[in-house]
Formats: C-alpha cells, sequence, structure tokens
C-alpha cells in the first residue's frame, strides 16, 4: 500500500498534475480544490504528507494548516506549502508558525516529487 | 502521465480565470480598491501562470509573471488602479488568452512582439525590473566528472520532527545525489529518560556524500526545510574535521538550535520589509477581546457608580472628589473603548455597487449608485446586522423606485437613474439615508392598497407620512407586477421589524432628497450603552430607551380616574393607548396616589406607560437578561445602577404590539392583524 | 496508526507492535520509563515493529543506553524489515 498525500489546491490541473506525478510514483493521493473541502476529506485515515496551496478561496492555505494542525491525528504530518514569490506570499510565510516547508510556484513536478520523496521517502 | 488530458483541464481552467480577471477588472472600476477583487484579480494570474509552469509553457509564465507582480503591488497598495492601468491590464489579460491557446514555447514567437509592447508598458508599474520566469534553480551537476567526496553536518532544531521534518527522508534523499559514504549518528544530545521528550529531536548527523552534485544542488535538498535544518558543508579536498561537533551536555544541541531560530535572517528580511512598505496604521484585534473589553468597561462604570453613591452618602468631601474624578476617568475610557469598536460605514456601502449593478442588469435599468458619509462610523455590531435591510432597500429602489429607461426619456430625465446612499450623525445616531430619483410613491395608490388590505378606514385622515409609512404594514406591496427581484416573499415590514431590532427606526419620506423616495434609518450609535429614562413601579426600577420618549407628565386626578377605566387617555387632543406597567408585568401591591405618564414614541405610533415614579435620565450599559427574566415579554435587557439594583430594559416596540394585540379593534377600524395604528386616525 | 508497547515482567521482554512513529512516541516513552523503573527490563523485541521514524529511533538509542549503565544490557532483537532499513541508513548498530 502506498503513502498517501493530500494535494489542496483551487486550481484543476495543478491538482492533476501533482496527482499523477505522486500516483505514478507510487503514492496514493487524496485532492481537494481548498482548506474547508480538505477539512472535510480528512476523516481520520492516516496521511502522510500534505500539500497545500496558499492562496485559496473559502479557506485559505494558512487557516487550514492551523486547522489541521489542531487534530492529533495530523499533528505531525509534515505540510508543504505552495507559495509564490510575491511580497504577500513571503510575508505569509513569517506568519504561518505551522509550516516549514514552502514550495514556490511553478515548479516542475519532478521538482515536487523529489520534495516529497524527501519528506516521506521513496 | 496523460499530458494531454491534464493540459486540456489547464485550458479550461485558464479560460475560465481569465474570464473571472475581465468581470473583476470591470467591477474593480466602480469599487476601486476593494481588497477582496484585488485578491481575487491576482490569483486569477497566479493560478494561471502557476499552472501554466507545470506544463513548461515558459511563454506564459514570462509574460504573466511580470502582469502577476503588478498585481501583486496592486493588492499591497502600492500602486493604484487608474482608468489607464486598468485598460492595460485587460489587453494584458487578452494577451495571456492569446497565449496559453499556444501549446509549446517555440510556437508563441508569433506572439511575441505584442508581448514585449505590453510588457514595455507594464514597466511603470513594476517594481523591480522583469525577472525571467520565476523558477526555481534546478539542480546542476559539477563540471568535474567523477563524484568529490563532501562532507556535510547537519544540526536539527528540536521541533524538527513535530513538522514532519524527520531527517530520515533527507538522508535518504541526499543518497540520491550519489554514494552515502557513511553516516554518523551523534546520539550525545540525548538526555536521560526522564528528561525526554520524546516528540523533540536530539540527534545530529554527519555525513559523507560521494557526488556530482555542486554545493547549490545539495544545499536545495534542505532548501525548504527553512531554519529546522542547519548545514555546515565541507568541500571537497579540505581538511577532515568535525564539523557537527557533538554537544558535551545533554542540551546543547537543542538549545542552540531553538535560539538560533528565534531571530532568522529570513524573518528579520520579512520585519524589515514590513517596516519599509508603510508605517503601521491599524492593527488586528480579535472581535472577541474587544467585545470583552467592552464588557468589562461596562462593569466598571457600574462600580464607579456604586463609588460615588457611597461617597455621597459618606459626607466625606475628599472622598466626593475622588469619585467625581473617577467618574470622570470613567466615562473617558467608556467612550474611548466603545469608539474601538466603531467603523466607518463605506466597506458596507461599497458592497452595494455590485448590488446594483447586478440589479441593474436583472431590470435592463441603467443606474448608478452614489455614495455620500462613507467615513461616517458606527458600532461594528450594528454594521453586522444592518446590511440585510439595507440590501432589501437598495433593491427596492432599483427595483420600484427608477423608472424604465423609456419611462425617464419620456419624463424628460437623464436615462442614468440614481441610487443615493448616504449616512451621517445626528444627536447621538446615525443616520442612514436611500434615497433614488424615480418616480416617487404615489399617496392615493397607497391608501387605496391600505382599504383593500384592510390596513386602514377608508375615511382615515393620514398625514402624507402616515400615508407612505404604511407600505412598512405586513402584507402590504403597492406593485401589480411582481418582479423577479421582490417576489421574494420579503416585505418592507421585515426590514422595520430588522431595524427595530436594532432600537432603530425607519421612515419613509416622499418627494425625497433626490426627488424620488428617501428611505432614513436612524439607528443608535452602538447598542452596548442606551441612555435611558428611569422610572419606578412599585419595588421596580424600568429603563425606557430615551430616543422613544416624548415627554413625561404627571397624571391629573381626572385623567387618572379615567386611565384606570380605560385602555386609553386622551393627551392634549391625542388619544394614547396606555400600557400599566404595574399591571402588564404583575406587581403586586397598592398603586401610588399619585401616576405618571411617559409618552414614548416607536414607528409612527404613540403609547403612554404608567409608572410609579419618574426617576430622570440615566446612561446605563445593557447587559442581555439572565434567565429569569428572558421569558418576560417587553423586556430587552438589564443594567445594574449604580446603587447595586437592577434595572429593567423596556422593550418598547414589543410593549406597543402586545397591547395593541389587546385593543377592541373593531372600535379603530383597524385589521387585527396589523400593528397597532396610528395615533392620528384617533383624533 | 497506533503501536502498542507490552511490557511482559516475567520474561522482561517489551514488545512492540505496529509503527514506532512520532505519534506514539509519548506514549511508547511511558511504556519504555514504566518498564525499565521495574528493574526487570531485559529485551526489546522488534519482530512487530511496522515503521521506524526519528522519534522513535531516539528511544531505542536511549534503550540501549540504559543497558550501557545497567547490570543486565538491555537488548534489542528481532529487528524488522523497517527497523533495519533505517539502522542501515543511518550506520548506527547495524545488526549483523
Amino acid at each position: 500500500m502506498g503513502k498517501s498525500i493530500l494535494i489542496v489546491d483551487d486550481s484543476a490541473s495543478i491538482r492533476q498534475v501533482v496527482s499523477m506525478t505522486l500516483k505514478g510514483a507510487g503514492f496514493e493521493v487524496i485532492e481537494a480544490c481548498d482548506g474547508r473541502d480538505a477539512l472535510s476529506k480528512l476523516t481520520g485515515q492516516r496521511v502522510h504528507l500534505m500539500i497545500s496551496d496558499v492562496n485559496m478561496p473559502n479557506m485559505d492555505g494558512l487557516t487550514f494548516l492551523r486547522e489541521v494542525k489542531s487534530r492529533p491525528e495530523y499533528k505531525f504530518t509534515p505540510v508543504i506549502m505552495l507559495t509564490t514569490e510575491s511580497a504577500e506570499d513571503k510575508k505569509m510565510q513569517g506568519q504561518a508558525g505551522g509550516a516549514k516547508a514552502w514550495m514556490v510556484k511553478p515548479f516542475q513536478p519532478q521538482q515536487m516529487l523529489a520534495a516529497v520523496n524527501k519528506l516521506v521517502g521513496p | 502521465m496523460n499530458i494531454e488530458l491534464a493540459l486540456q483541464t489547464f485550458l479550461d481552467e485558464s479560460r475560465e480565470l481569465l474570464s473571472d480577471m475581465e468581470q473583476i477588472l470591470l467591477d474593480l472600476e466602480s469599487q476601486p480598491g476593494e481588497s477582496e477583487l484585488q485578491n481575487a484579480l491576482f490569483r486569477c494570474v497566479h493560478t494561471v501562470k502557476g499552472s501554466a509552469g507545470m506544463f513548461g509553457l515558459d511563454h506564459v509564465v514570462d509574460f504573466t509573471h511580470v502582469v502577476e507582480n503588478v498585481l501583486d503591488r496592486l493588492r499591497a497598495g502600492e500602486i493604484k488602479l487608474s482608468k489607464a492601468l486598468a485598460n492595460l491590464l485587460l489587453r494584458c489579460r487578452d494577451h495571456i488568452s492569446l497565449l496559453v491557446e499556444v501549446p509549446e514555447p517555440a510556437e508563441a514567437v508569433d506572439l511575441q512582439p505584442a508581448g514585449n509592447a505590453l510588457l514595455v508598458e507594464l514597466e511603470p508599474f513594476q517594481s523591480l525590473p522583469a525577472s525571467g520566469n520565476g523558477q526555481t534553480p534546478q539542480p546542476q551537476n559539477s563540471e568535474h566528472g567523477k563524484g568529490d567526496l563532501w562532507r556535510i553536518g547537519m544540526r536539527i532544531q528540536a521541533d524538527a520532527l513535530r513538522h514532519g521534518m524527520d531527517p530520515l527522508g533527507f538522508i535518504r534523499f541526499l543518497g540520491t545525489l550519489g554514494e552515502l559514504v557513511s553516516v554518523n549518528t551523534l546520539d550525545d544530545g540525548l538526555p536521560r529518560l526522564d528528561q525526554l521528550d520524546p516528540e523533540a529531536c536530539y540527534l545530529a548527523f554527519e555525513i559523507e556524500l560521494r557526488t556530482t552534485a555542486n554545493r547549490a544542488a545539495i544545499e536545495d535538498v534542505f532548501e525548504f526545510a527553512g531554519d529546522l535544518y542547519q548545514l555546515q558543508l565541507q568541500e571537497p579536498g579540505s581538511a577532515p574535521e568535525a564539523v557537527a561537533a557533538p554537544a558535551t551536555t545533554d542540551m546543547d544541541i537543542v538549545e542552540a538550535g531553538s535560539r538560533e531560530g528565534k531571530m532568522q535572517p529570513a524573518d528579520q528580511a520579512d520585519a524589515q520589509r514590513g517596516r519599509r512598505r508603510k508605517p503601521v496604521q491599524h492593527f488586528r484585534v480579535q472581535a472577541d477581546k474587544l467585545d470583552h473589553l467592552i464588557n468589562l468597561v461596562g462593569e466598571l462604570v457600574i462600580a464607579s457608580a456604586a463609588v460615588s453613591l457611597d461617597a455621597d452618602r459618606s459626607g466625606n468631601s475628599t472622598a466626593r472628589e475622588s469619585a467625581a474624578n473617577l467618574n470622570l476617568l470613567v466615562e473617558e475610557i467608556r467612550d474611548s473603548s466603545l469608539d474601538l469598536r466603531m467603523v466607518p460605514i463605506g466597506e458596507t456601502f461599497q458592497k452595494f455597487q455590485r448590488v446594483v449593478r447586478d440589479v441593474s442588469s436583472e431590470l435592463s435599468k441603467d443606474i448608478e449608485l452614489v455614495i455620500t458619509g462613507a467615513d461616517t462610523e458606527l458600532d461594528k455590531t450594528v454594521v453586522e446586522k444592518i446590511g440585510d435591510p439595507l440590501t432589501h432597500l437598495v433593491r427596492n429602489a432599483c427595483d420600484h423606485g427608477i423608472e424604465s429607461p423609456a419611462e425617464r426619456s419620456q419624463k424628460g430625465k437623464p436615462a442614468l437613474g440614481r441610487v443615493h446612499l448616504n449616512a451621517y450623525h445626528e444627536s447621538g445616531a446615525i443616520v442612514i439615508e436611500v434615497s433614488d430619483d424615480g418616480s416617487g410613491l404615489n399617496r392615493d395608490r397607497i391608501i387605496a392598497k391600505a382599504v383593500e388590505r384592510e390596513l386602514v378606514r377608508a375615511d382615515a385622515e393620514l398625514s402624507d407620512r402616515e400615508a407612505f409609512n404604511l407600505i412598512f404594514e405586513p402584507g402590504f406591496s403597492t406593485v401589480e407586477q411582481v418582479t423577479n427581484l421582490s417576489g421574494r416573499g420579503v416585505g418592507m415590514d421585515v426590514v422595520r421589524r430588522n431595524i427595530e431590532a436594532l432600537r432603530g427606526a425607519v421612515e419613509l419620506v416622499s418627494p425625497g432628497v433626490a426627488g424620488g423616495t428617501t428611505f432614513r434609518i436612524r439607528l443608535p450609535l452602538t447598542l452596548a450603552i442606551i441612555d435611558g429614562f428611569l422610572a419606578r413601579v412599585g419595588e421596580a426600577t424600568y429603563v425606557v430607551p430615551l430616543e422613544m420618549v416624548v415627554e413625561c407628565t404627571e397624571l391629573s386626578a381626572e385623567q387618572q380616574a379615567v386611565s384606570n377605566e380605560q385602555h386609553y387617555i386622551k393627551l392634549r387632543h391625542e388619544v394614547l393607548p396606555l400600557i400599566r406597567l404595574r399591571e402588564h408585568f404583575s406587581h403586586g401591591g397598592e398603586r401610588s396616589r399619585r401616576q405618571n405618564i411617559i409618552v414614548v414614541r416607536h414607528g409612527g405610533q404613540k403609547a403612554g406607560l404608567i409608572v410609579d415614579e419618574l426617576l430622570g435620565e440615566h446612561q446605563t450599559v445593557i447587559k442581555p437578561l439572565s434567565g429569569i427574566f428572558s421569558h418576560l415579554k417587553g423586556l430587552s435587557g438589564s443594567t445594574i445602577l449604580g446603587s447595586g439594583q437592577v434595572a429593567l430594559i423596556l422593550d418598547v416596540p414589543a410593549l406597543m404590539h402586545q397591547v395593541a394585540q389587546h385593543e377592541d379593534v373593531a372600535n379603530r377600524g383597524i385589521h387585527p392583524n396589523a400593528r397597532p395604528r396610528l395615533s392620528a386616525s384617533y383624533s | 496508526m497506533s503501536s502498542a508497547l507490552q511490557f511482559d515482567a516475567d520474561t522482561g521482554c517489551i514488545t512492540v507492535a505496529g509503527e514506532l512513529t512520532i505519534y506514539q512516541a509519548n506514549a511508547a516513552a511511558e511504556s519504555l520509563r514504566s518498564a525499565f523503573a521495574s528493574g526487570s527490563l531485559r529485551r526489546i523485541d522488534l519482530a512487530g515493529v511496522t515503521e521506524l521514524d526519528t522519534a522513535g529511533l531516539q528511544l531505542l538509542l536511549m534503550a540501549e543506553r540504559l543497558s550501557a549503565h545497567g547490570e543486565d544490557p538491555v537488548e534489542l532483537v528481532n529487528h524488522s524489515q523497517p527497523v533495519r532499513e533505517v539502522l542501515e541508513v543511518l550506520g548506527v548498530g547495524a545488526p549483523s
């Protein structure tokens, strides 16, 4: 059974590419289109890694991060935040206490896979 | 992987986002500076760029990167959306929509000249010169043919594991760059078992890696682990020495790590960036902290009143003086803290730009919204609750107030109708006006309708004002044709009820300030404090909101006799329904010899409250009713007097409504379902 | 996603079943403490470990260190494949 990864992004194409890349590498992937959607899809199952966009409608990435980290079953799950080089996003990085991993968009699928492998192993 | 499928998704998504972008740019013209819109605008381009980058569509990325940069500055408030910039951005949008349809960067050469021209135009709005496509550099292999031996020292912050940044993963990954010659796990940092925090990381590592990768590529492995890892890289060929020397005492590594973590260079840079951008003018406070403060201030006001009372009783002049000083300060604190919750109404008003835009296109009318008095401040809690009634009034003004374009041109009016939102302060209240320059109300039609609906008797003599305000009666509607907008089952009576729930009032004036009709809403500046009039009934003290008090007077013996028999009284040619608080709240005891009447007015109606004694004005902090009182109708809250006694705040509208239901309906020609009738029709 | 540390006071053996990661670290440390306090801890059987991370590894290193000071060394035995894999990568006391 492959390790399970959650991808949260409001862009369907990013979700699709990330999802295909990760599935191709043997991971199981859960997709969600925003923070709220993601929270509803996390029902206590084991998730090895979460990848979340910052800037999303309904529930942004930082709020999602805060919410998910408050759940005991996901407290220690690594989260990669997808960000941009914009000043606003950089400022947000400073505010995101629970996030230590940031990946700047745009990225190549292989870069994502590498990051995932660092955190949860190949 | 099926790239075609994903590419199609990208195309669909981009088209949608670009169409959103167009709409938002148009909306921003009427709502300049609306931050949610600016964020949404940024997100459109940002998402297109992000997705395009994943497909290697560099021609899209290169161009959108510059546009994104400009939009980022726009949402940060560094630049303004001028007409010229809006037009330029619209043209950029069109260009992006051409770019995304081109599947290969090489095929986009035809579009290059147009793109470059736009980039030149964008230049003045950019903070930095266009900086390529913003891609993270790919790991580059060094030119050395065979691998070099790197020594890597890894120190890890204590909370790395809690963040899911397990060193195991990173070490395994290093192995993919070449060959892990040796890994030395330094466990000297481990404390004794009874001092162990099992979730903290105590380990450090020394790694020998043989790889062809260069320094940047190795550092890149740890790049996104941020400040959790401190690396020491030893160049190949230099003398091997312990780079991550084991700490001698148990906690050293951890503490050193976390100390360094306190102020990372990145944090400093962020802080500086924040300072440079603009002077801090606001900071956010959690709303419930503010509410808590205001509650405390309420208690303080009461406590201070008690101190004054005691000081007065003591006859000690020094104590009295101190208490008076204290009182003054407390009043200032009260005003300042209530002021913290005051927000300008402008933001609420701005939301109606969209409402008017939508409604007018729905109705095929041409309507503009004019806003004045946006700086007028009122309590946040009032602002939150006024949105719905205002929406209804604004929609109503567009729907029923403004005539159709044909009708307008017939009357020689400009085709462009106008809805005006205005706010101002007036004697301790805020007044909000919704006006239109439409045709105004037809008095005869309203009265005819009211008679038909049995809301008023055909022979009732009504002033214009009374007639117009009939439209707030339940079940009233003057529209013969139910339009899309009004057919939602929400009437003006609901608007009035909502506003009255905020201790406010609404009235209608026609012709209004702009010629058509004007709805005028009066609201208290804050819901936390009430100016009240105190009255005693038996042992109990009641507070009547001062804004509803018309006059207070002692009843003459004759009036008293009459009022004992009847449910109404004639006071200076006006017949008033009476509410005897003693009976209403079932106070026992004897009626006092002298009785007083407080005449109250609400929603165009008047009534007389019979009390034992008038105690005068009193400003007080409203507290919610505790359980034992909450079932009582006619009370809206309670307060504590300086003496420590509880006073009950009367809910005058509810009292008047109750009385109306008990009234002898036949006698007054009013339908039993109607609200209390207008006092004027008694005369 | 849970593991259980069972301590059998008669044999002096802790058996670990399931994951030994940061999610179980607090509970596992507690079990280790009480087993050690009983004075009869001799062995930790790792046959049932399905996953080991750095937090889990720290506990095992800790346990070995306990043995170094005790009269009867605490032994780590029956390393499961996931445990071997971690120890091999990190070059710490990979079992023969």
